[in-house]
């Protein structure tokens, strides 16, 4: 009951809330051509109109309160005196000011009420309502819109003060805003108001530099005219947010130029969108364009990052930086054969990727993964894994065929290492997807497996860490390849024998044989 | 002027009330021909010692008094001026100060009774809401608020039950005339095309008012007793007058406004 009642009153609250908005009864619209702001001087005249509508369902019979020095107008085609309004009927309120009998300026009004009282009394609202300025003889009253105007710094955005001449026969002439002193980079363009014919407008455009300025009102004159004034201010811009297509770009060294795409994804422009490097790129690379200036909303700017011949020791942070986003990053790596990424050494690079992504390449593990295992899982059957250069293909066939077990393709199908050198992953980027490489990929065609010239291979492109190593990085001895023999491919399958010197060889042997393994795994973005 | 004229025409109107009291107070002259003839005369150390005996009694009340009141009310001040005055409704606090003047007698086995006259006074209670012009919430366009207070003259019964407790507890009625001034009717223009309207007039109404009042009261010497009750009282009709310009109708009015309070008393018997 009182949980109903608590709904019941807070609906009311709402609902009369609603209500609070409030409005006239009868409104007071400006003529077009006919506004309420004039400047009269004596002798002069002016006719300012407003289209009055009762916006209530019930019948008025409205009054106009009556002015010093104006007159209304009350012939056909005008709201009479008084004048009936049905249910959203409208007239026209014609007031003529008379510069001779007027005694003073007017700020306010007309108000127009209920005939009879001042029970139900209304008036335009403040933008609307009179402004008439009696002047001397000899000077134009000048008005301004809009009364503020909000720059935004950096932007180079100018914004625009509209003056309108409101004498009828007075020419005003260099109306100018002074601006404050210490705004000393926002520039104004006053020619246009060099001069401004009776009942004519200009512009004063402003242009904001790079600094923030509070709002200040800032006087408006010419030499022959009334003074004005409007609120100016330089805003610091709107945040906006930053976005990269790559959180990681991978090169090959004197390989090709790749794109990074940076895109303003918030709803204000970003301003002076530049970046900078940490640690430094390796010698030779190089980024283009030097900055990406202003950046719309839903805007890209393209950098172009060219790779040199030396090869990164540790990435390279580019941050991209803007006046009013957060910085966004992308590490950037420049790899060649022997570089260690993705817990692995590099011994294979593709470099036909598309340009606005990664390079494609194979790396081999850091270690050994098995020091001696057999390559079958007990039992000698044709599997038909036989590819010479696809070892994913050749691991997959053998996993699929022999099932769970403790063998050469298995040790490396169930291999994960993560980006801190923990095997299991425990933190950061767990890569997995290792596979038991196809001899092609362990040794060259200097071998007797047939392999073509030009396979990319670890005997080849690891060249260090077979001759004159030392170390657990070292690739010394036999190694399981995933390469079934073909000429017993039931019993044998091909062994890469790595040796310092030009030793190394390719033989094929039982499967049941118990030899090294170095397992390998394809780039991954 | 205007003040006193509605104040003429209020107190003919209420004079069947006035009568009715005077009726009250002869029906109850048999329990003042027990009156003791003058307040020099030996007076009882306790109430039970009073049982058969007469005394004079001096009560003064004073406390807070919680007012929540207000009505929704629609009507033409003038031709096409229609106007609905909605009412916030919000719990004033006031104070109220409370003196009663009467005689005490025995009634039955341990029951005392008391009456005699008793005058009543309170602060300003406010009231307040917004004004729709055209009676249509679209246009929702000033506020209001004006205030009210009440003085009240009646004639009080009170029966107490002495059960030889530490407390005495007891209960009251009264009925009498109440004098509503309603006052300081200000309204505001909550958008600014709206202009304010002239204000209503102050006004003062007399009413039918009552009082039902439960409470408890201790001995404290011979003479003195003091106390805390509850009471609640309707103080009757209130009425603002006319505006500047208003040709039809009245100021707002309250058929009713009603009040919760606690009062402290002292007493004083004689």
């Amino acid at each position: 009951m009182k949980i109903t009642r608590w709904i019941l009153s807070i609906s009311l609250l709402l609902f009369s809330s609603l209500l609070l908005a409030g409005q006239s009864i009868w409104t007071f619209t400006p003529v077009s051509g006919f506004p309420p702001t004039v400047s009269v001087a004596p002798g002069g005249t002016a006719t300012i109109k407003y289209t009055m509508t009762n916006q209530s369902s019930q019948t008025h019979t409205l009054v106009m309160t009556p002015i010093a020095g104006i007159t209304q107008v009350t012939t056909a085609g005008n709201c009479g005196n008084p004048f009936i309004l049905t249910n959203h009927q409208s007239c026209t309120l014609t007031l003529t000011v008379d510069g001779n009998t007027l005694p003073g300026n007017i700020t306010g009004g007309p108000q127009v009420c209920q005939q009879g009282s001042q029970l139900q009394c209304y008036q335009p609202n403040f933008a609307d309502s009179l402004q008439i300025t009696k002047v001397a003889n000899n000077t134009a009253g000048i008005t301004v819109s809009p009364s503020t105007l909000a720059l935004t710094a950096y932007s180079q955005t100018p914004g625009y003060l509209t003056v309108t001449n409101t004498s009828t026969s007075i020419t005003a002439t260099n109306i100018v805003a002074t601006l404050p002193p210490s705004w000393t980079d926002v520039s104004q363009n006053a020619s246009q108001c060099v001069s401004v014919a009776p009942e004519e407008s200009c512009q004063l455009i402003f242009t904001p530099g790079n600094t923030a300025y509070n709002p200040e009102s800032v006087p408006i004159q010419g030499s022959n005219t009334t003074q004005t004034s409007a609120i100016i201010s330089v805003n610091a811009p709107s945040t906006t947010t930053l976005s990269t297509s790559l959180s990681t770009l991978t090169l090959a060294a004197s390989g090709n130029a790749r794109q990074l795409s940076i895109t303003n994804v918030g709803s204000a422009p970003a301003y002076d969108v530049t970046y900078n490097v940490s640690p430094d790129l390796p010698a030779g690379t190089t980024i283009s364009p030097a900055n990406c200036g202003t950046l719309d909303t839903s805007s890209t700017c393209v950098l172009t990052i060219t790779p040199g011949s030396t090869a990164s020791n540790t990435p390279s942070v580019l941050s991209i930086q803007a006046i009013n986003a957060l910085d966004v990053t992308t590490d950037l790596y420049v790899l060649t054969y022997g570089s260690i990424y993705q817990q692995g050494y590099v011994f294979s690079i593709d470099d036909t990727t598309a340009i606005d992504g990664s390079i494609g390449g194979t790396t081999a593990a850091l270690t050994d993964n098995s020091s001696g295992i057999q390559w079958f899982n007990g039992s000698y059957t044709t599997i038909g894994a036989s590819s010479l250069t696809d070892g994913a293909s050749n691991t997959q066939q053998i996993v699929n065929t022999q099932g769970i077990g403790g063998y050469a393709a298995s040790v490396c199908a169930n291999y994960a290492v993560d980006s801190a050198g923990n095997s299991p992953c425990t933190t950061g980027t767990c890569y997995n997807n290792w596979y038991l490489p196809a001899i092609c990929q362990l040794g060259s065609s200097s071998g007797s497996a047939g392999c073509a010239s030009g396979t990319p291979n670890m005997l080849d492109n690891l060249s260090s860490l077979v001759n004159s190593c030392s170390g657990s990085a070292c690739l010394s001895g036999a190694y399981w390849s995933s390469t079934e023999f073909v000429g017993s491919p039931n019993i044998e399958a091909w062994l890469q024998i790595f040796s310092s010197g030009g030793g190394s060889f390719q033989l094929t042997l039982p499967k049941s044989e118990e030899f090294m393994v170095r397992c390998t795994r394809n780039l991954t973005t | 002027m205007k003040i006193n004229q509605n104040w003429q025409s209020q107190k003919r109107g209420y004079g069947k009330e006035l009568l009715f009291l005077v009726s009250l107070l002869g029906s109850t002259s048999s329990a003042l021909a027990n009156l003791p003839s003058s307040s020099t005369q030996t007076m009882p150390a306790t109430l039970l010692d009073s049982q058969n005996t007469s005394a004079w009694v001096v009560t003064l009340s004073g406390g807070p008094s919680w007012i929540s009141g207000g009505e929704t009310q629609t009507f033409y001040l003038a031709p096409e001026i229609e106007k609905t005055y909605t009412a916030d409704k919000p719990t004033n606090t006031v104070g109220e100060g409370d003196l009663f003047l009467g005689v005490q007698k025995p009634l039955y086995n341990k029951l005392l009774g008391q009456l005699g006259f008793d005058f009543a006074a309170t602060g300003n209670a406010g009231l307040s809401g917004d004004i729709w012009d055209d009676a249509d919430p679209e246009f929702n366009n000033h506020n209001y608020d004006y205030d009210i207070n009440h003085k009240a003259f009646a004639l009080k019964g009170k029966l107490l039950l002495d059960m030889n407790l530490p407390v005495i507890p007891w209960i009251s009625a009264s009925a009498g005339i109440g004098f509503n001034q309603a006052s300081h009717f200000t309204n505001n223009s909550t958008i600014f095309q709206a202009l304010p309207n002239p204000d209503f007039s102050d006004n003062t109404t007399s009413s039918f008012t009552y009082t039902l009042a439960v409470g408890i009261q201790r001995i404290i010497t011979k003479n003195w007793q003091a106390g805390v009750s509850y009471e609640f009282a309707d103080w009757g009709k209130s009425e603002l007058g006319n505006a500047e310009g208003q040709t039809m109708g009245s100021g707002l009015s309250l058929s009713h406004l009603y009040s919760n309070a606690v009062l402290l008393n002292i007493t004083y018997l004689a």
